[in-house]
């Protein structure tokens, strides 16, 4: 699947206020189908209300939701204003993830 | 190549002072070398002495000791690997020049292992690359003085000695921000071995200063990741190791943040499982300080 074609589906699911990290297109582009459709299906179960958030202690009201593909050094995460619209989904190696939940204080 | 002045240091120099000068270097070589040690910037002549003269002798010196690597932890590596992660060091030192460089992890201590890791310090934030079993880690500069650091060369191999202390400044919200991202791992039965490590890692050294080596991180995290009730496990030794760590002003006043920002659920939903569980510890955790 392309990146374009993803960041389609997304937005249907999430709306269209949802932005991407800054590596999205290639961080998805890289990774196989199978982990592709996974990070599909994770996005419509937060969405869903069917995942687990994470609140921030450092962003008021701002819930992160994360995806932790196995056997890869891939990670997300979506992040969502509390009780509103979801906000961003970030999709990078595991050390700029570690920055990011830092940065977001979850 | 390794780089030479990388097994050494200005304590070590100064020690060995009246040993070495004039016997080995005049006062003005052992000047010189000072000066290198400090990353401080050299005259032409003092190049030339350093180059010509300073380092050939020193060269000597490792050559007559047989100094090949820097090895920690011998007693639990593999006999057979530490030739093997010697000769890595030497190709990666080649491949790498000038760079300290480590090897490290399960490859040097158990029978079965998956990658073989190396790890490079350098100043330039590069990617990190696979090359079959090898996986290039790249580290930053200061990495030496960090906790994660002391762990990986507790048991390793190495082109360099690392004679830094840990200056790190492991913050509660930190834990408690890995604390609650295993338990999301945990419920949705995804891998959180890296997550454990880390928490483990910090809640020894923050309660006991104790730096746990990698085999020892190994041994405690698959008793925990294969334990029945792994939720339970972490939450109790979470609790024992916070609560003597941190002053009881900065554990009240963070984990009643924390608490805080997990008491209300979103709109017409219930509150999180995670959140619940989160709470509960906290709470333990205040009802023991107060």
């Amino acid at each position: 699947m392309l990146a374009e074609e993803a960041i389609k589906i997304v937005k249907e699911i999430l709306g269209e206020q949802i932005t991407f990290s800054k590596h999205f297109n290639k961080v998805f582009s890289s990774l196989k189908e199978t982990r592709q459709e996974q990070l599909i299906e994770w996005v419509k179960g937060c969405e869903a209300g069917n995942s687990f958030a994470i609140s921030s202690d450092r962003v008021t009201d701002l819930l992160g939701f994360v995806l932790r593909f196995r056997d890869t050094n891939f990670r997300a995460i979506l992040t969502k204003k509390k009780n509103e619209y979801f906000l961003n989904l970030f999709l990078d190696k595991h050390k700029y993830y570690e920055l990011e939940r830092r940065k977001l204080g979850i | 190549m390794r780089k030479l002045e990388n097994y050494l240091n200005l304590g070590n120099l100064e020690r060995a002072k009246p040993y070495l000068v004039p016997h080995i270097f005049t006062q003005n070589y052992f000047d010189i070398l000072k000066l290198k040690l400090q990353n401080k910037s050299l005259s032409e002549n003092q190049r030339y002495y350093y180059n010509h003269f300073i380092k050939k002798k020193i060269k000597g010196m490792f050559e007559l000791l047989d100094i090949q690597e820097d090895i920690q932890g011998k007693d639990f590596i593999i006999k057979n690997r530490l030739t093997k992660a010697s000769n890595l060091i030497k190709k990666y030192s080649r491949k790498h020049k000038n760079k300290k460089i480590l090897v490290s992890g399960s490859f040097l201590y158990q029978e079965k292992y998956n990658d073989i890791d190396i790890f490079v310090i350098s100043k330039y934030n590069k990617e990190d690359y696979k090359e079959g079993q090898i996986h290039v880690n790249y580290l930053p500069e200061g990495v030496e003085k960090t906790l994660f650091f002391k762990s990986i060369s507790a048991i390793s191999v190495a082109n360099f000695r690392s004679q830094e202390t840990i200056e790190e400044q492991i913050k509660l919200s930190d834990l408690l921000h890995t604390y609650e991202l295993i338990i999301v791992l945990i419920l949705q039965k995804d891998s959180y071995l890296p997550e454990l490590r880390n928490l483990i890692l910090d809640m020894e050294y923050i309660s006991n200063e104790i730096v746990l080596n990698s085999r020892q991180l190994k041994n405690l995290t698959t008793k925990i990741i294969k334990s029945n009730n792994p939720i339970k496990i972490i939450c109790k030794y979470m609790i024992s190791k916070i609560i003597n760590s941190y002053p009881d002003k900065i554990l009240k006043k963070t984990l009643e943040k924390f608490i805080e920002k997990n008491k209300i659920p979103e709109k017409g939903k219930k509150l999180p499982e995670n959140w619940k569980i989160y709470n509960q510890t906290y709470q333990e955790v205040l009802e023991i300080v107060s």
